[in-house]
């Protein structure tokens, strides 16, 4: 037997042991003798689920794009010579830092956007997540910059690249590589936390399917859907994150 | 090459690292600036190539005054090598020498790989073209940074201790292509703790010792020293 082929029995055998057990949960519930996934898929429901999970993903995507604006802009502040705006920066990340998600999405929607003129529930949703995200979003900045030495940043000077193509041909390309894993990290992370977002009644992935489960009463059917939903996210993610991580390890 | 400095003084925090230096050197092609560790021999080269500013006097590089020059057009014409290797990691040898050659000093893309390429064969590298810095060992990509900063012709080559990060035999092999840059007639300002190799390489040496100039001269003065601290310097290199 080769190598390959007992990885792939092992991965077998590891895969059996989670269905085993989820097998064991589902027959245990309290009072169920039958399991019928069928029912997650009849009538309107997947309508339901299809625009919870496309909200997930448009809920997330726009997270990314205004936390990495948020984030550089709380970078520049961090590393600002005036130290009140340090200090503005770094209070406002130590407070992030040591709150729970759902306690500051829910203060940050109930008690700062409801007092401002704006209807939409969505955006003051995504504005209490894009908030939270700002800080580590800032500290993958300072990390990222940190893998460039001062001594290349000195050549660059001495072989007389002006700053626009020290940005474009040598500090942006060895950015990005460093930038990507540590970036969809992040961006799991977004797509988590967006379930959170059930709470100020968004009608996201989670919310839906608690919805259909509600009308329905298959609680443990909703749970593994929501699940293997989010899991069809992130882990092909994941899969991206380790592939860039290697690369990156290869020209260290 | 021409070196004039005139009452030049550096300071760090008003701590003064280099004392009223003066030098009047013409025509010489190789300088060897030798010292114990921390004697300003690096700064010295820093404020030569104009990577610091002096805190008082004139320095003029050939018919440049470095006072009035501007920095990005006067190091479009020097060269510079680190203690370390400062090879861009996310790009090719190759790539490494033809974006200098093709962005800074707008050469066509095909002259630019024709100059890389010759240099890289001529100090024997032409095996690693394609590799990354992380693919080759310490001493091949010190002489690829060294072939880097060659590319551009420059009038000066300035190099600071390029081998201290270095061992003993990798040190030899970036020795010799320093020796080449001799044989092609390169003009040189170089920081060393190796006196042999300045010997061998050099034809005028600048001696320092605590941010002044002790002693300088042709190179014979490595074998007849004139001041004690000299003569003392060279006793305590190589006895141990």
């Amino acid at each position: 037997m080769n190598k390959y082929m007992k990885k792939t029995l092992s991965l077998i055998a590891a895969l059996s042991f989670y269905g085993l057990l989820i097998f064991v949960i589902v027959m245990l519930y309290p009072g169920r003798s039958y399991f019928n996934m069928g029912a997650m898929f009849t009538g309107t429901y997947p309508k339901f689920i299809i625009s919870g999970f496309l909200l997930t993903i448009w809920i997330s995507i726009l997270t990314l794009i205004g936390s990495l604006i948020f984030g550089f802009i709380l970078y520049l502040m961090n590393n600002s010579k005036k130290d009140t705006i340090r200090y503005i920066a770094v209070i406002y990340n130590e407070t992030v830092f040591g709150s729970p998600l759902i306690v500051f999405v829910v203060v940050v929607y109930y008690m700062v956007w409801n007092y401002l003129p704006f209807e939409s529930r969505l955006y003051g949703g995504v504005v209490a997540l894009i908030l939270y995200m700002g800080p580590y979003m800032k500290n993958l900045f300072e990390g990222a910059i940190k893998t460039i030495d001062d001594l290349q940043f000195q050549a660059m000077t001495v072989f007389g690249f002006t700053t626009f193509q020290k940005y474009r041909y040598i500090i942006l390309p060895q950015l990005l590589r460093v930038i990507v894993p540590p970036l969809i990290g992040n961006l799991t992370f977004i797509i988590k936390g967006s379930s959170l977002l059930n709470f100020i009644a968004i009608p996201e992935l989670y919310y839906q399917i608690t919805g259909i489960q509600y009308d329905n009463y298959l609680a443990v059917e909703g749970y593994l859907l929501m699940f293997v939903m989010y899991l069809m996210i992130t882990i092909p993610l994941i899969r991206v994150t380790k592939f860039f991580e290697k690369k990156v390890a290869s020209w260290n | 090459m021409e070196l004039i400095l005139k009452n030049v003084v550096k300071k760090y925090d008003n701590l003064e690292i280099l004392k009223n230096i003066n030098i009047n050197i013409k025509g010489k092609t190789g300088i060897a600036i030798i010292g114990p560790s921390g004697a300003g021999k690096s700064t010295l080269l820093r404020l030569l190539s104009k990577i610091e500013e002096p805190d008082s006097g004139e320095i003029f590089v050939n018919d440049h005054n470095l006072e009035n020059t501007n920095p990005a057009e006067f190091y479009k014409q020097i060269g510079f090598v680190f203690q370390q290797h400062t090879l861009f990691p996310h790009l090719s040898v190759l790539r490494n020498i033809t974006l200098v050659l093709e962005k800074v000093h707008k050469i066509e893309k095909l002259e630019a790989n024709l100059i890389a390429m010759t240099l890289l064969e001529k100090f024997e590298l032409q095996d690693h073209i394609n590799k990354l810095c992380s693919q080759l060992s310490g001493g091949q990509s010190q002489r690829v940074s060294i072939v880097r900063s060659l590319a551009i012709s420059p009038e000066i080559m300035f190099l600071d201790e390029p081998t201290s990060a270095l061992d003993p035999v990798l040190t030899q092999e970036v020795l010799k292509t320093i020796l080449q840059l001799r044989e092609e007639k390169t003009n040189f300002v170089i920081v060393t703790h190796e006196i042999l190799f300045a010997k061998k390489a050099a034809d005028f040496i600048i001696f320092m010792e605590d941010g002044k100039i002790v002693e300088m001269g042709d190179v014979s003065i490595l074998g007849e020293p004139q001041t004690p601290e000299l003569k003392q310097y060279l006793s305590n290199v190589f006895v141990s």
